[in-house]
């Protein structure tokens, strides 16, 4: 291999050092920040941000699931329930279970308020068909969750399912 | 103290010594494999999650405006119709097959990582940990010369009396091993912030979690000790898998614990592809020779099981 060309692949793999590190520890000094300018464009441009947090530092202790409830104008209300992985078959988990789960757990966060409009004009799409001569007033969007009990002092037994949840409309949709 | 010489000859060693190239082609069939998965996964669901018309949940025009940022995505210099989202999908699948099979590999593994970055920029909002691995371990195989072996490339340039030479340097084999080690350091060190993996009481947590459950694993999750055990075990082996996993003798060990430590969670819990490519990419650390021991052992082994099964079953 030519010297020039070891230099060019060498630089590479010091870029991808740095990428990999910058991606993993928490840099907020400011000059930090400037030097490593060119690797975030790099990282952006490629999308290789990557996070490995998942149940970390501490899992979730809750279970949740959303809905969105439908006012229409003659008083009357129906529901959608977004899917939850937790009520599907083994195949639909394996194949699509994890991307609603996903998507709960982002729409369900106040960081991610962009995206309420979008899930809530989503859900009065889902409902139009079964309610195509009503006029909707508004949709609220609905969390729904319970807490897994401390380890300590009630202790769970695996897969006893707990049906009470908790409730909190997080947002309103007005639609008229 | 060493000499600027010595690390240099270090860095040579390490990077560019030449290995065979098998481990490496093996795991872009595996790999190919799950991307082709992947990509099947996303048809039932194709609308809400890429649609263009009213049943997309997040339309096409608000997720550029969320992610705008300097960012690969086809959707940007498409036509938005339901038929451009369409395509990017079925020209992800095919590529990935490309892939899978090592057809017109290089330029495949290119057309695969862009179409799949533009789909994950598209709608960033359903992407798990399997997702982001993906991504950057497809990011390291467009350099990589994975055509050399087993693949319709090699296969069609033996033919012209051209074959390709299978003996590899280690750059990129050697990069997506970095990639994959500092997966569970970082891991491990995240988790080390908290309480619960400290405790010993993660997993009882994790487990309860019904939208992740699986299958039921009789015992495991239902004492407290074995709870302990499960925890701590995990976040030993993770740690190891981004350590130990360098040091020769301990290397084979921290592998198949590792593929253990997978294994069982694949059962028990749903994680998308997660587990199935951090488990594919362990071919990777593999010697050359553990390599041929397992192309030789492992069809054996398969042609013996389903020998026996076929007799119990006639």
């Amino acid at each position: 291999m030519s010297r020039v060309r070891k230099i060019f692949i060498s630089g590479f793999i010091i870029l991808n050092f740095l990428s990999m590190i910058r991606v993993h520890l928490p840099m907020g000094n400011k000059i930090v920040s400037q030097i490593y300018q060119p690797v975030d464009s790099y990282l952006s441009f490629f999308s290789l941000f990557q996070s490995w947090t998942m149940f970390a530092p501490d899992p979730s202790r809750a279970n949740v699931h959303l809905s969105a409830e439908v006012e229409f104008m003659d008083g009357t209300k129906d529901t959608y329930f977004f899917p939850r992985a937790s009520t599907m078959n083994l195949e639909d988990k394996f194949a699509f279970g994890e991307r609603y789960r996903v998507i709960s757990d982002v729409i369900r966060k106040d960081q991610n308020d962009f995206l309420w409009i979008d899930t809530a004009k989503f859900a009065l799409r889902k409902l139009r068909a079964n309610n195509y001569h009503k006029i909707p007033l508004k949709v609220n969007l609905v969390r729904h969750w319970n807490e897994i009990s401390d380890v300590e002092s009630n202790f769970v037994p695996h897969l006893s399912k707990n049906t009470n949840f908790n409730s909190y409309e997080f947002f309103t949709y007005e639609v008229l | 103290m060493i000499s600027f010489k010595a690390f240099l000859r270090g860095w040579d060693h390490f990077f560019y010594k030449r290995t065979d190239a098998s481990a490496l082609c093996i795991f872009r069939i595996m790999f190919g494999f799950f991307l082709f998965l992947n990509g099947i996964s996303l048809v039932e669901d194709f609308q809400v999650w890429y649609g263009i018309g009213d049943n997309a949940l997040i339309p096409l025009h608000d997720s550029l405006n969320f992610y705008s940022n300097f960012r690969i995505n086809v959707y940007r210099w498409l036509s938005p119709t339901e038929t451009s989202a369409w395509m990017v999908l079925i020209a992800y699948i095919t590529t990935s097959v490309f892939v899978m099979v090592g057809f017109k590999t290089r330029i495949s593994t290119i057309i695969c990582f862009i179409l799949m970055v533009s789909m994950q920029n598209r709608n960033y909002s359903i992407l798990n940990s399997g997702d982001t691995l993906m991504r950057c371990m497809l990011f390291l195989m467009m350099f990589a010369p994975t055509h050399v072996k087993y693949s319709v490339d090699a296969y069609l340039s033996e033919k012209k009396g051209l074959p390709y030479r299978t003996d590899i340097s280690l750059l990129t084999i050697r990069l997506m091993q970095l990639q994959f080690s500092l997966v569970y350091l970082a891991t491990t060190l995240f988790k080390l912030k908290g309480y619960d993996w400290v405790d010993g009481t993660a997993v009882y947590y994790t487990s309860r979690l019904v939208n992740f459950q699986r299958i039921v694993l009789p015992f495991v999750f239902d004492f407290p000790f074995l709870i302990k055990f499960a925890t701590w075990s995990a976040l030993f082996i993770e740690f190891a898998m981004g350590s130990l996993v360098w040091i020769k003798e301990f290397r084979l060990p921290v592998l198949f614990a590792g593929l253990l430590l997978h294994l069982g969670i694949e059962v028990s819990m749903s994680i998308g592809f997660f587990e199935w490519v951090m488990i594919a990419a362990y071919i990777l650390f593999l010697e050359p020779k553990e390599v041929k021991w397992l192309q030789q052992c492992l069809p054996q082994i398969v042609r013996r099981q389903l020998r026996t099964a076929s007799s119990n079953f006639f």
